[in-house]
């Protein structure tokens, strides 16, 4: 079936120990290891693989790489050779050059942001098992997010000059890995720039999107919660431990999620969102926003959109 | 001295030391306001009250509250991005002014992304009164 889901999120944060400590008592994430250089992999209650989250310790924020798992290692020596074909360089790296992951294909998106696929990674199981599992947890600590779900992209865009890289990344994730399109966002005058895409190979309206913006960058990071009521305590829990939250429990037009926006202790941004929002399916027909709407789209009860939104990211 | 007056007058002192205010100046605008040293430029800049001021990740990592200071001292409150502050903007006074907080009076100009926001709707200083 080719790519399944996304695997994990390799970021760069300025203060280890604070970002470990967000991410384990705000999201609930649980460290799994520390590696010899410093780096710390966490993973959330509701994944099975040995971690779905890098922190690596930098002199700024911002993403090194995101990672997709396929269902098969065959599937990466023919994703190779496709994304190759289309005439993007590829490198494979060798079992564990990650810990705990095997081998790996490794390549830059148009956009520039370094994309990984892998098919394994070691198991270790859900905190509640898969023999007569209780249905969450009893050691949920903070908003107690299921798994990292997506992430947003920020892609170069300058109609004067013609760079678009939302469009380009997203022509190449649907015609070389098979990704499906659930929405966009069409602006210009003639009504055809692409500046946003919503893109999923799971059943849910995303497992990445990308956003024109005027540089290369990570908005946000995304994990899922089961209900509105978990979002509107995800907020609490942000103002016990004083994060800083960029937009306060909303939904979006856009893939109907009801969502909390927040940065973590370097400015990464995170989202908690609720809210499967509808079926995505192959066959499913693409929504598209046009520029009138752009607000309503992106937050839908005011239809307001706020500058620093699309303007600040890392 | 009793215990409570020693206290108070502890609480005092500290209060003197620890979290006095300082005037911060806008070059742009020849608006100012007043800063605690307890709290960060971009904190006391948004008590203002002014729409559209882009608060940005206030965690040091986005660049979008880019300052110079012109003059006065500042502090160093946390960990700037070196995407955004390099190491030759950082010794000639270009900040993030999420990250600083005053030590004494500071005179300041907003460069970056944030220089839209802080200017819209006002004339150059050179034009008021």
């Amino acid at each position: 079936m080719g790519i399944m889901r996304i695997g994990h999120i390799s970021i760069k944060v300025m203060d280890i120990v604070a970002a470990v400590k967000h991410y384990e008592q705000v999201l609930g994430l649980k460290t799994t290891h520390t590696d010899a250089q410093g780096n710390v992999y966490l993973k959330c209650w509701d994944e099975w693989d040995k971690f779905s989250l890098i922190l690596t310790p930098c002199d700024q924020a911002g993403l090194n790489h995101v990672a997709y798992k396929t269902e098969h290692d065959a599937d990466l020596d023919s994703f190779q050779k496709r994304v190759e074909d289309y005439g993007i360089s590829t490198q494979i790296l060798p079992a564990e050059s990650l810990p705990f992951v095997g081998r790996t294909l490794c390549f830059n998106l148009p956009s520039g942001h370094e994309m990984r696929i892998y098919a394994k990674k070691e198991y270790v199981g859900t905190d509640v098992g898969t023999m007569n599992p209780d249905p969450w947890p009893d050691d949920i600590r903070g908003s107690g997010v299921h798994w990292l779900d997506h992430c947003l992209l920020m892609c170069e865009m300058n109609p004067e000059t013609g760079v678009n890289k939302v469009a380009e990344n997203t022509k190449f994730m649907m015609e070389v890995l098979d990704f499906y399109m659930a929405e966009q966002i069409i602006v210009g005058p003639e009504k055809n720039i692409q500046a946003a895409t919503w893109l999923f190979r799971s059943t849910t309206p995303h497992d990445i999107a990308f956003v024109a913006g005027p540089r290369q960058g990570l908005h946000h990071l995304a994990f899922y919660l089961d209900s509105w009521h978990d979002v509107l305590k995800a907020a609490d829990i942000m103002g016990k431990n004083k994060v800083r939250i960029d937009v306060a429990p909303t939904r979006h037009g856009i893939t109907r999620g009801e969502t909390i926006y927040f940065f973590d202790p370097s400015g990464n941004r995170n989202e908690t969102f609720a809210g499967l929002g509808y079926l995505a399916q192959p066959d499913r027909p693409v929504t598209t926003w046009s520029e009138e709407f752009l607000g309503r789209g992106i937050f839908y009860h005011t239809g307001e959109l706020n500058a620093a939104f699309t303007e600040v990211y890392t | 001295m009793n215990s409570t007056e020693s206290h108070n007058s502890l609480l005092a002192a500290l209060c003197t030391t620890a979290c006095s205010n300082h005037h911060i100046r806008l070059l742009q605008t020849g608006e100012s306001y007043e800063c605690s040293s307890a709290e960060s430029l971009l904190h006391g800049l948004c008590k203002i009250g002014r729409k559209g001021i882009p608060k940005g990740c206030l965690n040091g990592g986005c660049g979008i509250c880019k300052v110079a200071i012109r003059h006065g001292h500042v502090k160093k409150i946390g960990a700037m991005s070196r995407a955004h502050i390099s190491e030759q903007e950082e010794a000639q006074g270009v900040l993030l002014a999420c990250r600083i907080a005053p030590v004494d009076d500071v005179e300041i100009d907003v460069i970056g992304l944030m220089v839209s926001a802080i200017l819209r709707g006002k004339p150059p200083q050179h034009l008021q009164k």
